[in-house]
């Protein structure tokens, strides 16, 4: 029908058919769009409201920009973003680069690689309580693996995550290891997703494995790699099961993160305004490196392509 | 004389038994039976903690409540300790939830200064056997003169103690240190080390949560000081008392190493008195289920005392209990404590208590059969009478855990005894004044 | 030849070394999880760690189907499972090929929209989200205003209604739809296909491996899903598994030994679909990979 059209008023076809296009786009994009909107948009905007006010579950009153300004004077604020930047700046890297080396490794074609495959997944399959007593007593000071380890290596026994120093970087390895199977299996859809016959046309032209890695397989992986980027550091300032099965926060509040700050203020003292105002500052932090990522860092990638 | 007393005592049964079927059908029991809902009778209840044993209780109880009135269809519902806080506060937020809920006297001041649940002073004060309810507990659920909580389970912290170890070291097993200074004195015999730390403790005290200020708390009322001011408004931890009380506790760690900062032998799931790798602690009776289930062969070799006296021979065990409270948005109230008043009858609270070996919160009960057929169980209901609980105010949560941030901060060597309290003082008097 | 060989028995041993290391790290709580479903107390606690039991007793099995109805709560999680991942992915990926595809006004706003508000955490959001499930409009005795009943709360559709799709999935599915080359969209076009058809069976079938990763991770993250549950249930014959699992923890104390075994016992569906899934994925790239 749109050739036909086309050969006859070809001027007015051109415009209407960009209008069609687009109202396919509304089309295809509507059913999400309006889950978003009540699901999503309405509860951050009420939830955005309600953090200029003392909302406690039964009463709200309005207080202005009260609960931001708390939130300037209180240490435990300041000492909770450190926490949570060192949180994520630890994991990010190491999640996406762990990941995508397991997806490698599973994406060879060797025999029984499926059960690999299985068990590197079996952490996110593995409930956080039972993940979390196993990885406690690993870190057991006394019996644990972990300083088993360490003595053979001649290095000195530690306190793991006993010692106000060491539990988030303990935390964090928990975390990476619950989230790495994850990543793992973005990074093999990607990577399955790249057709064969790049390989095979690399390999004819003499390219080493290295070489057809970096030449076939990263630009093609820069997408996905986008996603698990962007996603990584969404969620990892979000962390927050891991911290609540392990440690609650501490020890002496050493892995006490925001968003551990958000649910001690909201769920044990009620405090429904001033923990949605701590999450909007949170909001800021992940936004901004979000907004960063889309703007800048997506460009490059989709020019890269 | 004696026949006076006996008329007047009848009586008085006549005049509360009349009162009493004036309400609602009841039996000698305490029992309700055939009660006439005023409203479709249909009532929602909110259980905290859904272990099997609580759960079969409750649901007994529960049947027996609809089994003998058959107007009413109570539904009962288990959630989880560790996740009640979240439930009941988004429930709340959306004024639903259930009739009647069960969480720790604890949380009951934040409820009630939010409006949330129902003020149950005339309803407590209509019940016809209102004294047999132990006083300290009702005075504990009472938030600004009015009753908030009944109390159902009753937990007592007293000195847990193996006979056996005693013997070892020398020490007399019937006679259990009377002082603070003597209980240090044992502990340190006690207690045995390798190069690693400590393999068996000789007195382990808590050393992270809730459970620091548990177990602070009777220390410093011992030596005669408190929490908080008489008028609950400012903190009142930072005396001398205070002082010297979180000093103790710092020298059993620092200075007489009979309390481990980290993990003792054995597995880390089960608490170290259970588990053989502590000679004393100060704990509640849940301990010993604990140490039945995992390490029956201590079980003969366990003794209860209470903890030591303090200044003046002041002595202060910590107990707490949880209870049920009553929902403000419920629609049938007089319902809802129809049913409360049968969850808190001997019968039923000899269901729920003898089944999870917690202490009731009558009177009358503590010479139960269940209690007295356990002497380790029965101490601890003895020592029920120097019974103390915290503070009920509403920022109580925010209040504990800021003062045991900075008891932490001290155990971890980070601050001195004094400076500890004087942060959490500083910090402590802000929260109060919210 | 000779060499070239030798270098691939090399190159093999080295990936099953790695492998293998990995494995051991990543599988071992699960693998202790599973053993220890099968051993006694005594063992599960014993000081110094037993790996694996020395006689096997299915005892902790036996309590865990006595504490709670595990069957049940595994069905009720596999419809609400199926529901949420059927409509996922049907919702993504329709999402995700108007984000990633199709450009229309108010495109790029709107998708950076959606990525920001995945900023807010949920804990937040979880009362205002508990509120528009109470005031949801004619479910649950509601009218159309949403007043007079409790709307979404203490049902399925509670559970299923707020998670229909998910905006990583979209995100994620965008991703994907982006590096599909254009030349075979233009064919179908130059065919007479319509916008949807190209859609439907040109680019779809393309997206197999993604697609089939979706649905693993919104099946996953249903069946581990427990604050949601937990918040909307009040009638425990409608409970999800991981409400059942919380049924070992006590206020003192957890009973490791049922929970061991009934954590092992409701882990096999997702292990079942992992299995599936991942096959799914190498097949499905085996046939795009020659058309592509």
């Amino acid at each position: 029908m749109i050739r036909i059209e086309s050969t006859t008023r070809p001027k007015k076809i051109t415009v209407s058919r960009r209008t069609r296009k687009a109202l396919w786009g509304y089309f295809f994009i509507f059913p999400a769009l309006l889950y978003f909107f009540v699901w999503v948009l309405l509860p951050v905007l009420t939830s955005f409201g309600l953090s200029f006010t003392n909302y406690n579950t039964a009463t709200a009153d309005w207080v202005g920009l009260k609960n931001y300004i708390d939130i300037f004077t209180q240490t435990k604020v300041y000492s909770a973003l450190l926490k949570t930047i060192q949180f994520g700046l630890e994991l990010i890297p190491a999640n996406m680069i762990f990941s995508l080396i397991l997806a490698l490794l599973v994406d060879q074609k060797i025999r029984g690689v499926s059960i690999f495959r299985t068990v590197y997944y079996l952490p996110v399959l593995t409930s956080l309580v039972i993940a979390g007593i196993v990885w406690a007593s690993l870190f057991d000071p006394r019996t644990g693996a972990v300083n088993w380890l360490m003595r053979l290596l001649r290095l000195p026994p530690q306190q793991w995550l006993y010692n106000p120093d060491l539990a988030l970087h303990s935390v964090v390895v928990v975390r990476l290891w619950k989230g790495v199977g994850y990543n793992m299996m973005v990074f093999l859809a990607g990577l399955q997703s790249i057709p064969k016959e790049l390989y095979e046309a690399a390999q004819l032209d003499g390219a080493s494995a290295w070489q057809s890695f970096r030449f076939v397989t990263l630009p093609l992986l820069k997408s996905t790699a986008f996603y698990i980027f962007v996603m990584a550091c969404i969620s990892s300032f979000q962390v927050f099961g891991e911290i609540y099965v392990m440690t609650r926060g501490g020890p002496a509040g050493a892995t006490r993160t925001l968003i551990y700050l958000i649910y001690e203020e909201a769920f044990q003292y009620t405090k429904m305004g001033y923990a949605s105002a701590l999450a909007f500052v949170l909001f800021l932090l992940v936004a901004g490196i979000a907004l960063f990522n889309l703007l800048v860092v997506n460009r490059f990638v989709e020019d890269g392509r | 004389m004696k026949k006076n007393i006996l008329v007047v005592s009848i009586l008085i049964c006549l005049i509360l038994m009349t009162s009493a079927f004036a309400v609602t059908a009841q039996d000698s029991d305490g029992e309700i039976v055939g009660a006439k809902p005023t409203g479709d009778g249909k009532l929602t209840l909110w259980v905290a903690g859904n272990t099997p044993d609580i759960q079969s209780a409750f649901n007994e109880v529960v049947g027996n409540f609809n089994k003998n009135n058959p107007e009413f269809d109570v539904a009962v519902e288990f959630i989880p300790w560790g996740d009640l806080s979240t439930k009941l506060t988004t429930a709340f937020s959306a004024q639903v939830g259930p009739d009647l809920f069960m969480h720790g006297v604890a949380a009951s001041a934040g409820f009630m200064s939010k409006g949330q649940i129902e003020d149950l002073t005339p309803y407590f004060e209509s019940l016809p056997d209102k004294d047999d309810f132990l006083a300290n507990l009702i005075a504990a659920g009472t938030v600004e003169g009015k009753v908030a909580i009944m109390p159902v389970q009753v937990t007592n912290y007293m000195l847990i103690y193996r006979k056996d170890l005693y013997r070892e070291a020398g020490l007399d097993p019937e006679n259990p240190p009377a002082t603070w200074e003597a209980l240090a004195e044992a502990a340190v015999k006690l207690t045995q080390s390798d190069d690693l730390g400590i393999t068996l403790a000789g007195l382990q005290m808590p050393v992270e949560g809730a459970d620091v200020e548990m177990a602070y708390l009777p220390i410093l009322r011992s030596m005669g000081g408190d929490l908080l001011s008489e008028d609950q408004k400012t903190a009142a931890f930072n005396s001398p008392e205070g002082i010297a009380a979180l000093q103790y506790y710092l020298d059993l760690f620092e200075k007489h190493k009979v309390s481990s900062l980290t993990p003792l032998p054995g597995d880390a799931t089960i608490p170290p008195i259970a588990r053989g790798a502590a000679a004393q602690v100060i704990s509640g009776q849940f301990s010993l289920a604990q140490i039945k289930d995992t390490s029956p062969e201590l079980y003969d070799q366990i003794g209860i005392a209470p903890p030591p006296a303090g200044k003046d021979g002041k002595i202060s065990t910590m107990s707490s209990f949880s209870g049920f409270m009553m929902n403000a948005y419920s629609k049938n109230k007089d319902d809802a404590w129809t049913l409360m008043r049968h969850i808190l009858s001997p019968s039923s609270l000899t269901i729920i208590d003898g089944g999870s070996l917690f202490l009731p919160p009558r009177k009358s009960m503590q010479s139960a059969e269940f209690i007295t057929g356990d002497p380790l169980f029965e101490a601890f209901a003895l020592g029920l009478e120097y019974g103390e609980g915290n503070p009920n105010i509403p920022t109580w949560v925010e209040v504990r855990n800021t003062l045991v941030e900075s008891l932490v901060d001290a155990l971890n060597g980070k601050t001195g005894a004094e400076d500890a309290l004087k942060t959490a003082e500083e910090a402590v008097n802000k929260v109060l004044a919210q | 030849m000779k060499n070239g060989k030798g270098l691939k028995t090399a190159k093999n041993i080295a990936v099953y070394l790695l492998m293998i290391i990995a494995m051991i790290q990543l599988g071992f709580p699960f693998f202790w999880m599973a053993t220890s479903a099968f051993k006694t107390s005594k063992e599960i606690h014993s000081p110094t760690p037993v790996l694996l039991p020395s006689e096997i007793t299915f005892d902790n099995f036996h309590k865990a189907f006595q504490a709670a109805p595990f069957g049940k709560y595994v069905l009720n999680t596999l419809f609400v499972a199926v529901v949420v991942t059927a409509s996922t992915l049907i919702l993504c990926a329709m999402a995700g090929y108007g984000f990633g595809r199709i450009s229309f006004p108010g495109r790029e706003t709107l998708f950076i929209l959606f990525i920001l508000a995945m900023a807010l955490p949920g804990e937040v959001t979880l009362i205002p989200r508990f509120l528009i499930a109470k005031n949801f409009p004619l479910f649950g005795g509601n009218d159309i205003f949403g007043k007079g009943g409790i709307g979404l709360i203490d049902s399925f559709s509670g559970l299923i209604i707020p998670n229909l799709m998910n905006v990583f999935g979209v995100f994620f599915l965008r991703q994907f739809f982006r590096t599909l080359p254009s030349d075979l969209e233009d064919a179908a076009r130059i065919d007479g296909a319509s916008e949807f058809g190209i859609f439907w069976r040109v680019m779809l079938p393309l997206t197999g491996p993604a697609l089939a990763a979706l649905a693993l991770f919104t099946f996953t993250a249903a069946w581990d899903e427990f604050i949601w549950p937990l918040v909307i249930l009040n009638h425990s014959e409608k409970y999800v598994v991981q409400l059942g699992l919380s049924v070992f923890f006590g206020e003192h104390f957890v009973e490791w030994g049922p929970m061991m075994a009934a954590s092992s016992l409701v882990s096999l569906p997702v292990i079942a679909i992992f299995l599936f899934t991942q096959a799914s994925m190498v097949k499905s790239i085996a046939t795009t990979g020659l058309k592509g």
